[in-house]
Formats: structure tokens, sequence, C-alpha cells
């Protein structure tokens, strides 16, 4: 399917990838295509960077969506059909609300919201980024105003991170110890040790000397007032998981041709297979599209000799094409690795190595072309 | 600062955007160092393997593997660091499987923020701190750190100078404290940041600056402008150059003739404008500013390339120039 099927049919585009790919970019291109093809479009971003707001014609983004008023398209000669929405995740903002939604009485929220560790601490609990950032799309998705959203994921270290981010806190609530033996009292002081069980006593044992009593005791409180709201989103967190692989969703896997970033997009597209999620392409960003260059090079070498260049220009020339003929090549055999992976051409899109930075949104509107 | 200044530190913290050639660099400066006769042990943070593919040896993980003659790698990942430093508490590896080896208790430690962030670092500030090798020397001259990306970079250095707010007392918070010190200790320490010319990765390290000064208190050293085009032909040569070329027009080689020129010539007109907004933003700061390597495949002979530029670079430094005169 290509990418103009995907936005007509497809409710959810998720956009993912190793660091530095342009996936942001990707993410907003393809925001302002649908809105240009009459779409109701929201895009949601993790970037902190100013400049995509900037470019989008917004001063900022915000945790809630803001549209992007129709004046800005008009400065650039642009007349789109639909609406495009933008907003950026703020994890800490989304994560209390979350807190806030779930709490079942004041006392239960001001526990969790004021406890230092959360405080300091709570944009690092593994995976929390990454779930946030579905939680949120999982909002909009509910409210049903939009026909499309595009979701661009965070930068993870690990591709598994994003995908297994519902499943964790899933686990996090269900399996973790806190159900069966961290009630509260156990931790305000040593003597409650001696109404446990004789295993949790050996186990609270080693914990205290690997961190010291304190210490849990912050942490299990923090813990343990966060668990009885968890129990509230568990079930949310499992229609978020299922949103992944509803058939209304689709993976766009965005890379760059470069060998340590493609080898990154090839393992990211086993883990995409192996959860059973619906993959729908690769988008290549950066992709030196010049057909018949490398055929070509020889004769241009040549023509050059028979040239009227004096000797420093013709050496220049020379290390150009050379240079250029390098990106080509290394280009063209990582493209061969993708292409191995794809069952038709719609599913591998290139977008060409572009001149210049794309910083407004005429320059987004003319990347989503080639989308 | 000379590169015999930069090495010369306990600990190298490489980091960037994402995309930037964090692990390039760290790389180079590991095989220099080595070669300067410096034990040097690289380690990457709880990534997918970069090093082992680079350098075409099989899988390293959690073990301290030998690359070259004096240089080390390592692969930290929470969960062996996790390992290690709890049976090291509690003597018993047996105790450790009983505990920890269960899903409860592994959703437990999930579930507790900053906590590996906190065992990477801090198996990062034994390798560096406290490892002897037999004769009781530290195990290594020189520990180079191929952080995450910028955010999840700063949040590495900086979890320990949380948990020292958040922890009141216990061996958590003495471990805590012991780590932010090395990280806060200029003469040990440094903070490097690779970028490339373009917006965003050049946006993010001014920013990152700001950030590890304010934030995190660790110092920052020379700034590594990373895959630079190398200049080939001045604008007006460039122009020359097409209009004693015009006789070729016709054929059919010359609009993908013209095309690879033009590519060329605009990616470097428009580095040099990213260059520049980076030394303003800088200011006093050193720049290393290192050239793309041309190379179909990125192994082991570009990092040795690129290794060689980085040194070439930093003799190039105006400081260093300045005191290779007064020197005479």
């Amino acid at each position: 399917m290509s990418i103009e099927d995907l936005m007509e049919r497809r409710r959810l585009l998720i956009c993912c990838g190793s660091g530095g790919v342009g996936k942001t970019t990707t993410a907003a291109a393809l925001g302002v295509k649908a809105a240009l093809m009459g779409k109701k479009a929201a895009v949601l971003t993790i970037d902190p960077a100013r400049r995509l707001a900037n470019s989008l014609g917004l001063k900022a983004l915000s945790n809630e969506e803001r549209r992007i008023p129709e004046g800005e398209f008009a400065k650039f000669g642009l007349s789109p059909k639909g609406e495009l929405f933008a907003l950026m995740l703020d994890t800490k903002r989304t994560f209390d609300k979350i807190i806030e939604r779930y709490s079942t009485s004041d006392e239960t929220k001001n526990a969790v919201l004021q406890n230092t560790l959360y405080q300091h601490l709570s944009n690092m609990i593994a995976g929390s980024q990454e779930y946030m950032a579905m939680e949120k799309v999982y909002e909009l998705y509910q409210k049903q105003d939009y026909d499309l959203l595009v979701l661009d994921t965070p930068p993870t270290q690990h591709a598994l991170d994003f995908l297994e981010a519902p499943q964790k806190m899933i686990h996090a609530v269900t399996d973790s110890m806190l159900k069966w033996f961290l009630k509260p009292g156990i931790f305000m002081g040593r003597t409650g040790l001696r109404f446990l069980q004789k295993g949790a006593r050996k186990i609270l044992k080693v914990f205290d000397s690997v961190a010291g009593f304190d210490f849990l005791q912050d942490l299990s409180a923090m813990l343990i007032s966060t668990a009885g709201l968890l129990e509230g989103f568990k079930e949310r967190a499992q229609e978020v998981s299922s949103l992944l692989k509803d058939p209304k969703t689709a993976f766009l896997l965005v890379t760059s041709p470069q060998s340590m970033v493609v080898s990154e997009a090839l393992y990211f597209h086993d883990k995409i297979l192996e959860f059973d999620l619906p993959f729908a392409g690769f988008i290549v960003n950066r992709v030196h599209i010049n057909s018949g260059f490398l055929k070509y090079l020889p004769t241009m070498l040549k023509a050059l000799q028979s040239s009227a260049l004096n000797e420093k220009q013709r050496e220049g020339v020379t290390r150009i094409l050379k240079s250029y003929g390098t990106l080509v090549e290394q280009d063209q055999s990582q493209l061969k690795l993708l292409k191995e992976r794809v069952e038709n051409k719609n599913q591998l899109t290139l977008v060409p190595n572009l001149e210049s930075d794309v910083h407004d949104l005429a320059g987004l509107a003319e990347l989503g072309k080639y989308l | 600062m000379t590169l015999g200044d930069l090495l010369n530190h306990k600990l190298l913290v490489v980091s960037g955007k994402g995309g930037v050639g964090k692990t390039s660099v760290a790389s180079c400066l590991g095989l220099i160092a080595s070669r300067h006769g410096k034990k040097t042990l690289i380690a990457e943070v709880n990534a997918a393997e970069r090093i082992s593919e680079l350098f075409g040896v099989p899988p390293i993980g959690y073990q301290e593997t030998q690359l070259a003659q004096n240089l080390y790698a390592i692969n930290v990942d929470p969960r062996s660091a996790f390992e290690e430093y709890v049976v090291e508490q509690i003597h018993s590896k047996r105790l450790f499987s009983l505990v920890f080896e269960n899903r409860f208790v592994r959703a437990f430690l999930d579930a507790t923020p900053g906590l590996n962030e906190l065992l990477e670092i801090g198996k990062i500030w034994s390798l560096s701190e406290r490892d002897r090798d037999e004769e009781g020397n530290p195990k290594y001259d020189l520990v180079i750190i191929d952080a995450p990306a910028t955010g999840h970079g700063l949040a590495l250095l900086n979890v320990p100078r949380v948990v020292t707010h958040a922890v009141r007392v216990g061996p958590l918070k003495t471990k805590a404290e012991a780590i932010m010190k090395l990280i806060q200790d200029s003469k040990k320490t440094l903070l490097l940041i690779v970028t490339l010319a373009e917006e965003m990765p050049v946006n993010e390290a001014l920013e990152m600056i700001q950030s590890a000064k304010t934030t995190v208190g660790v110092k920052t050293g020379p700034v590594f402008m990373n895959a630079l085009y190398p200049p080939r032909l001045s604008e007006t040569e460039g122009k020359e150059v097409r209009s004693k070329l015009k006789n070729f027009e016709e054929e059919d080689w010359y609009p993908s003739f013209d095309h690879a020129v033009m590519a060329y010539q605009k990616k470097f007109m428009l580095q040099n404008f990213y260059l520049n907004k980076l030394k303003l933003g800088l200011g006093r700061q050193d720049i290393v500013e290192l050239p793309y390597i041309f190379r179909p495949h990125y192994d082991r002979n570009a990092i040795e390339q690129l290794a060689e530029s980085l040194q070439a670079a930093f003799l190039e430094q105006p400081q260093y120039l300045e005191k290779k005169r007064r020197r005479r």
C-alpha cells in the first residue's frame, strides 16, 4: 500500500527508527501531506526542539494539540482542504494527569505527586516516555476527532523498549512483588520484619544490605501509592497494547541509507514482525538519487581529461565525483538489504537527500511529495 | 586543549544527538589513546552493540574484551551490572538467584525509576575508579563511555546527583555521592559532544552544553564537528568549471554529473553556515573538525582513517599552534 493509500485507510501512523534519521521531520511532513489531502490530522511529537514548532508556523508546541492556522499555510501558497494539529509530549505532565485520573482519593494522589523519588525520577521509569506517548495517542484516538494521527516515537536505545512499553506497565502492576509482600507498614520499621514469612524476610535483608532501609521506605511508599492506581489503568494499558496491533494502525520504519542505521532498521523490522504489528514499509531519508551516475562515472572522468579545466579544477571535480560515487554506491548496497525485506515496491519509499534543511511548511509540503 | 591533555583524563563521556557518530569518535579516541600507551576501555552503555561490529569481532557483552594492544571494550547492560553489584554486597550468587531471578522482583526493579541508569554509571565508576590490576594499579588509565544520545546521556550523568538528593542515608547514597564526585571532577572527567553541521544537531549540542554546566556539573571538552565534506572547489572555481564544461551539456551523462557537483557544493556551503553557527554559540570553546569518511563500507578501516584525521585536527587548533610557537 502506498503512503497515500495508508492515509486513506488507516487511522494511526507510527514513525519509528533510530535517532537522527529524520523521524520528527518525516512525521511532520506526513501530517502536512494528510492535511493537504483533506484530512483532519494531528501530529504528536516527542522532540523538544522548538524548530519543529517553528517550521509548522507555531511559536511553541504544548501537551495539548494546537491547530496550525490556515494563514500559515497561505503564506507559502498552500491551501489545505483538511486541518493540521500538532502537539508535543510532556512526559511528566501526562504522567501527572494519569495519576490524577486514577487516584481513588486526594490522599493517594498527593502521596505520589509529592514523593521525592517521583518528582525527581518519574521520567526515568523505564519505558515511561514511550508509554506516555502511546497513552496520549490513545487518548486522542478515543476522542475520534481526527481522521489521522501521526506519532513520532521517542529515540529509544532499544527498539524493544517502545514496543514493550504497555506490556511492561502491565507487568509492573500485576507481577510486581508489591502485590504479595509490599504492604503498607512493612517498611515502617525493622520490627515489621518479624511478621513476615521467612522467604520474604530474607529478601528484605538482601534489599537492606544492597540499598539501605530508608531508601526502600521512600521507594515502597511511592510504589505502594502508585500500585493502587496502576490497577486502574491496567485495563487501559491492555487497550493501548491492542491499538498497536489494530488493522487501522500502520508502522513506518524511518531510516537513512547508512550501514549502521540500516542494520538497526532491519533489527527493528524483525521485532515488528515478531510482535505481530502491522508493518507498512520503510521510509528511507537522504538517499543520493542519481540514476546512472555510477554507470556514467568512467565516461565523466575521461571527459574531464579532454576538457578546458586547469589542473587544480580537474583535480577538484574528480574528487567530488569520486566522493559522490562512494555515497551512491553505499546507498545502493544498503537499499538492496532493505529491498529483500519488502513485499512490493510500495513498501520502500525513498526520499532524496535534499540540499537544504527543511524549516517551514513549504519545505514539509515539498518533502511530502516524495512520501 | 591538546590531544595529550584530553587523553590525560580518566573518564571521557562521548554524547550528542542520535546519528552524529558518537561510536566512531569514541572508537577513534580509544585507538589513539591505546597507541599512546594508555590502557583504555571503551564502554558502550546498554546499547545494540556497535563497537564489536566496527572492529569486526564477535559480540562483546558484559565482559571486558581486548580489541587491540592496550584497548578493551565492554557493553554495560543494567541487568548484569545489577547482578554483579548485588552479589558483591551479599556475597552469594545462590541467594541472588533465589531472590532476584523471579519475575515478581524483576517487575519491581523495572518499576524503580532511575535504577538502570544508576547501575550503568555505577559500573563505569567501578571500572574507572576502583578496579585494580594484579599489581594493584588502576586497571585502566582511561575509560571512554560511548554514551546514549543527548537526553539519555545527560540522565546517565545526572542520576547519581538526583539520588543523593532523593535518598537520605544508606549505602545507595554513599555510592551515588562517590559517582557524582567523579563526574564533577573536572581533572578526571570530561564530556565530549559530537555533532554534525546541520540545524538540529548543532542546536542540540549547544543546549546540551548548557545543561551539562547548569544541571549536571560536568565539564565539557572540545566539541567534535563530524562528517564535514572537505573543500574541493571554491564558489568561483565552481562557476568557472561549469562554464568551461558547457560544451558537454548535450552529453547524456551531463545532468547526472551536474547534479552530483551541485549537491556536493551546496552541502559544502550549508555546512559552513552551521559550522559558523556552532562557533558563534560556543565562544571560546574548541571545535575539532572531522571529515566525512567516503568509503562504501563503514568498518575498522574507516575508523583508522577518521582517527588519523582526528589527530591531525588537534594539531591544527590555534591554541596548540600557539604553544608550539612559544616553545620555539
